[in-house]
């Protein structure tokens, strides 16, 4: 090999290595503010309904930075199941169809596959925590809640109240769930 | 040679009249003290910053505005990999690699964070294999072994989160495993990669026993594979990495076999494993050896001595003598290895499975049929005559050589 090959390859070579390198970079910074995108569409085109629920330990209610809530609908009756078969063991996928009421939406049923979700219907994407013959014990993701600075305080003042808390969750078309917000 | 060592031996060469002290005066210049140390200042200085503006952010993350969060963690991944592949480009290989896992540890955080930040809820292991792609990635880009191990510690950690936290057994994360770091390691079958890549594939195949609930004598076969692996590698001194803890394992479960033979609860727990158990074992047997003849060492086929499932075989004396029988065979199969390639740590280790299994026969054994003295007697003469056999072999062996290696050429 001659001199002037080298010089050509070698660079070359270099080259293309950095250029991977921008790229894989490139792709986490990219990935990163993808998550973001996808909360803001979510925002921008999900549907939004309210759960009620009560947090686990009204009288220590700050683990950290978060809190641990526990939803009306996160104990349901086993008759909701509307799935093919038994009632679903722990750790199965399931959806939950809600339908719009006042204060908070109402469960209609329990199924083993997305359901069509009719007009002010939405299909709420959980797990099978634990069943029983009589009930299921169903997870959402969405029992912690990540406290905003300065409603610490006022979270837990309304805990006490015995009426309980309205949360804001959204769902996108598509199917990402995210929990917009506590309503004080 | 380092500046220390001139400083502290130069002396006694001026003495000797080796070198003048004018010499050694020149020697010493040529190392000079303070680059290391003026390197280091501005590296202790770089560190006490980045930890000084990590914790007033930790402090204060909640305080701060959603887009200023995410313009932080942004610019702390652009600028760490930036300065890796800065601190690459002028050599300096190790402050580089660090560099660039402080931006891989940044890239995970950011995923965390970002999720945690505008409440998205997860639904699987997705973005925890993005993040061990991501790893895998670099591992290929810069071929460093920290970078691997550090890949396949995110990795295995999602996996594990997956079936923890998801219930779903991750077989696109199995795909990276094998795939990319197993592959990895494959093409350049280091040591410290074998080691990692062993664990790794302990821990993705325990949790795929777990998660479908399968026996967890399948363990084996299942580890088996990586010593197959190991069999197809060009060079067989570097398969020891991989197939040292498949063979842990099988003489775990051998050893076990041997202690507890007579009970038949332990045994029928072994035979749930069933029929397919051992056609996947004569399966992997075959594919061993035609890999280790390929390699030119057919002869360590009996490390699948202690593979043997002689738990199939009803419970009682039978049992624990025909297992004890195995592992002696194994030990001594083991022994011969190491004396036949002199090679020292193989004797050692064929020393103590013989010890170990010595031991299990001692304190063991319902010796009902046959008088356990008897057993230790016929072992000693057999060894003993092993040892004689060897010496003299070992004796031929040499005076051939000598007069072999006089005579150069000849071949």
């Amino acid at each position: 090999m001659n001199k002037s090959t080298i010089l050509s390859t070698a660079p070359s070579l270099e080259g293309r290595r950095q250029l991977r390198f921008r790229w894989l970079v490139g792709a986490q910074a990219v990935v990163l503010l993808g998550i973001a995108g996808l909360a803001w569409a979510t925002d921008h085109w999900g549907q939004t309904l309210r759960l009620h629920t009560r947090p686990v330990d009204p009288r220590n209610i700050l683990y950290g930075d978060y809190v641990r809530l526990n939803y009306d609908v996160s104990q349901l009756d086993a008759s909701l199941w509307r799935g093919s078969g038994e009632i679903p063991e722990r750790g199965r996928r399931v959806w939950v169809l809600l339908r719009k009421a006042q204060p908070a939406w109402l469960p209609l049923g329990v199924y083993g596959t997305e359901p069509d979700a009719g007009a002010d219907q939405v299909a709420l994407p959980a797990q099978v925590e634990t069943s029983w013959s009589r009930s299921l014990n169903l997870n959402y993701g969405l029992e912690r809640y990540y406290l905003p600075e300065g409603t610490g305080k006022k979270l837990e003042d309304a805990a006490a109240d015995s009426t309980g808390l309205l949360v804001r969750v959204q769902v996108a078309p598509w199917g990402t769930v995210r929990l917009q917000g506590v309503e004080l | 040679m380092s500046r220390k060592f001139i400083e502290t031996e130069g002396p006694r060469w001026v003495a000797e009249g080796i070198i003048t002290a004018e010499q050694q005066v020149r020697l010493l210049r040529l190392y000079p003290e303070q680059e290391r140390a003026i390197g280091l200042l501005p590296l202790l200085g770089g560190l006490l910053l980045g930890l000084g503006v990590l914790s007033l952010v930790a402090a204060n993350w909640q305080d701060l505005p959603e887009l200023v969060r995410l313009a932080i963690l942004l610019f702390t991944l652009l600028a760490a990999y930036a300065a890796g592949e800065q601190a690459l480009r002028r050599q300096q290989r190790p402050l580089g690699i660090g560099l660039l896992s402080v931006g891989l540890l940044t890239f995970g955080a950011g995923i965390v964070l970002t999720g945690q930040m505008y409440h998205l809820v997860s639904h699987d292991a997705r973005a925890l294999l993005l993040w061990a792609t991501a790893g895998l990635a670099l591992t290929w880009l810069y071929r460093s072994r920290f970078l691997y191990l550090l890949t396949l510690t995110i990795l295995c950690g999602a996996m594990w989160f997956s079936v923890q936290e998801f219930h779903v057994y991750s077989f696109v994360g199995l795909a990276l495993l094998v795939g990319g770091l197993g592959w990895y390691w494959f093409r350049q079958p280091e040591q410290l990669l074998g080691w990692g890549f062993s664990l790794g594939w302990l821990t993705a195949m325990g949790l795929l026993l777990d998660y479908y609930h399968q026996p967890f004598v399948w363990l084996l076969p299942l580890l088996g594979l990586l010593y197959v692996a190991g069999d197809w590698l060009p060079q067989r001194r570097q398969a020891l990495a991989v197939q040292l803890l498949p063979m842990a394992a099988a003489w775990f479960v051998a050893a076990s076999v041997a202690a507890n033979g007579e009970d038949a609860s332990m045994l029928d727990e072994l035979r749930k494993a069933g029929a397919p158990y051992v056609l996947a074992l004569l399966v992997l047997v075959a594919a061993s050896a035609v890999g280790k003849r390929r390699q030119g060492a057919l002869l360590s086929l009996s490390d699948w001595l202690i593979f043997l499932p002689l738990f199939f075989l009803p419970a009682g004396p039978v049992v624990i003598v025909l297992q004890l029988l195995g592992l002696y065979a194994f030990a001594g199969a083991v022994l011969w290895a190491g004396y036949r390639e002199q090679w020292r740590a193989e004797v050692n280790a064929g020393t103590v499975l013989f010890i170990l299994a010595s031991a299990l026969a001692y304190f063991r054994l319902t010796w009902a049929f046959l008088d356990k003295s008897l057993f230790f007697i016929g072992g000693g003469v057999l060894l003993l005559a092993l040892s004689w056999w060897l010496r003299r072999r070992n004796e031929q062996v040499l005076a051939q050589a000598a007069p072999a290696s006089s005579t150069p050429g000849h071949e």
